[in-house]
């Protein structure tokens, strides 16, 4: 009897094991490209334009609504998008691919290449040998395989490390903080301090690149039928998408709803 | 006695425990396969709901999906109305088997992406023009045709335009256009010219639309400026 219970319990042990990762999976988000932008729960908005419009839309159900210019609270980093179309046919078609089915649901690889080529242009991070967006894209990209990546889509639990993975190649060795609270003011912390910031939407990573606020005033009127004139500071993050390769001289900014923002990773040293 | 209600206790427990997970690990769901239109990136194709053991919605690059079988994917494609036909075609560089659709302008596509996981996409193209906008058209393959896409092809010594015309002459190209309205896409034979309406992506206001032209006669790719010259990217 004991044998057999035995028997059942490792099992199960073993059949759990299985299960565990199909459960985490679900837990865990998986990041894999690209969002439409009329679906607003995602967030992004691809132009100042369309900030106003959301302004509009969210104090649609309050009178004598103003809202004020965009004020760049933290100057924007000049980080350049890469879209991921062009940087997957890239790697697809190199020598380098070590994919069969090649690489797909890139965006968090593509908003750490972004991230990495910014450190590396301005001189934050050194290696002459990830200089530029085809060598650090192929490195992240096979740190990446080497953490088990299955070439499509990636795990939010996973970002760090692939971060950290890619960070080593450097000096000096920077590493990646993931933060779920506080992200405003860490995201502040890191833009001021020349350092961009990978910033995970539902479904979507993306590379964090400046900080604005936008004034909002409005006419509330409360149970009574008497108004109060109000302000909202509405705070948006600046970043690059990954849905666009930038021109050169361009680097192609969109904006984000700070309530959108998941989580983030911050590189520290 | 006492041990043995112990023993049946765990016994049942552990098979409880077993089944469960073995239920929950193949769960499956059923999910509508739809992506976007190029025209305001607004969900518009569908191939309907079918049973998945997982999906993933990648916005502008498609959804990604298990189907939980795949003859009933099989049987949602060849009853789509917007059904054309089997077509292999290059996404992201690499040359896939699928099943082609056409529907209101645009070109979609489904293809096995990895193993066990299929994509449907809508097959459209960057072009940067000289003044550095983004246009986005219905394409023959899914790649860009951008400053720095052209640049990347140029590292990675490959030749993006070839993904393009060795592939498609013009009347195997017009077969696949001629499936769109006249309003969208004008056929010079002479010249052996296609010109297809495309949209900027970064505006992305329908009543501004660019002609894309793709030149089979040069094997070039080019677009109609404001003064009605054409514009190609060297």
């Amino acid at each position: 009897m004991k044998k057999i219970l035995s028997m059942l319990i490792i099992l199960s042990l073993m059949l759990s094991m299985t299960g565990t990762k199909v459960l985490a999976f679900e837990k865990d988000t998986l990041q894999t490209g690209e969002y439409n932008r009329n679906e607003a729960s995602y967030g992004v908005l691809e132009e100042e334009e369309d900030v106003v419009l959301y302004l509009k839309n969210k104090y649609s159900d309050y009178s004598n609504v103003t809202i004020g210019n965009i004020d760049e609270v933290v100057t924007k980093l000049n980080v350049y998008n890469f879209s991921q179309t062009s940087l997957n046919s890239y790697y697809n078609l190199s020598p380098a691919c070590e994919y069969k089915n090649g690489i797909s649901g890139t965006c968090v690889e593509v908003a750490i290449t972004m991230l990495m080529e910014y450190m590396a242009r301005k001189d934050k991070i050194s290696n002459e040998n990830y200089e530029s967006k085809y060598t650090i894209f192929k490195m992240v990209v096979k740190e990446a395989k080497s953490l088990g990546w299955d070439g499509s889509g990636t795990l939010v639990s996973m970002i760090d490390n692939i971060m950290n993975a890619s960070f080593e190649n450097y000096t000096p060795v920077y590493s990646a903080n993931h933060s779920t609270s506080k992200l405003l003011s860490k995201l502040e912390t890191t833009i001021t301090a020349g350092i961009p910031a990978v910033v995970n939407l539902k479904g979507h990573s993306v590379t964090g690149v400046g900080i604005v606020f936008v004034e909002v005033e409005y006419t509330k009127k409360n149970v009574f039928g008497v108004s109060t004139t109000k302000t909202a500071n509405e705070v948006f993050v600046v970043i690059n998408n990954g849905w666009y390769d930038s021109s050169v001289g361009e680097y192609q900014y969109s904006y984000v709803p700070i309530d959108e923002v998941k989580s983030i990773e911050v590189p520290e040293r | 006695m006492r041990t043995k209600y112990k023993t049946i206790f765990i016994l049942i427990t552990v098979i409880l425990v077993v089944t469960g997970i073995i239920i929950l690990s193949n769960t499956k769901q059923t999910a509508e396969i739809t992506t976007v239109k190029l025209q305001g990136f607004t969900k518009d194709f569908s191939l309907g709901k079918i049973q998945v053991k997982s999906y993933s919605d990648n916005g502008r690059n498609g959804i990604s999906f298990v189907p939980a079988n795949v003859a009933e994917m099989e049987t949602a494609i060849l009853e789509n109305v917007y059904y054309v036909s089997e077509k292999v075609m290059n996404i992201e560089g690499l040359e896939r088997n699928g099943w082609f659709f056409c529907k209101d302008n645009n070109i979609y596509f489904l293809y096995e992406s990895t193993d066990e996981e299929y994509t449907l996409i809508n097959v459209y193209s960057d072009y940067e023009t000289n003044e550095n906008e983004i246009i986005a058209f219905p394409s023959l393959a899914r790649i860009n045709f951008t400053s720095m896409s052209f640049e990347m092809a140029e590292e990675g010594d490959y030749d993006l335009l070839s993904l393009i015309f060795d592939n498609y002459d013009y009347s195997k190209a017009k077969e696949i256009y001629a499936l769109f309205d006249a309003s969208n896409v004008s056929f010079k034979g002479a010249e052996q010219q296609i010109w297809i309406r495309g949209y900027n992506e970064i505006e992305n206001d329908e009543s501004i639309s660019v002609w894309i032209v793709l030149d089979f006669l040069n094997e070039k790719i080019g677009h109609v400026d404001t003064e009605g010259t054409i514009i190609y990217l060297e």
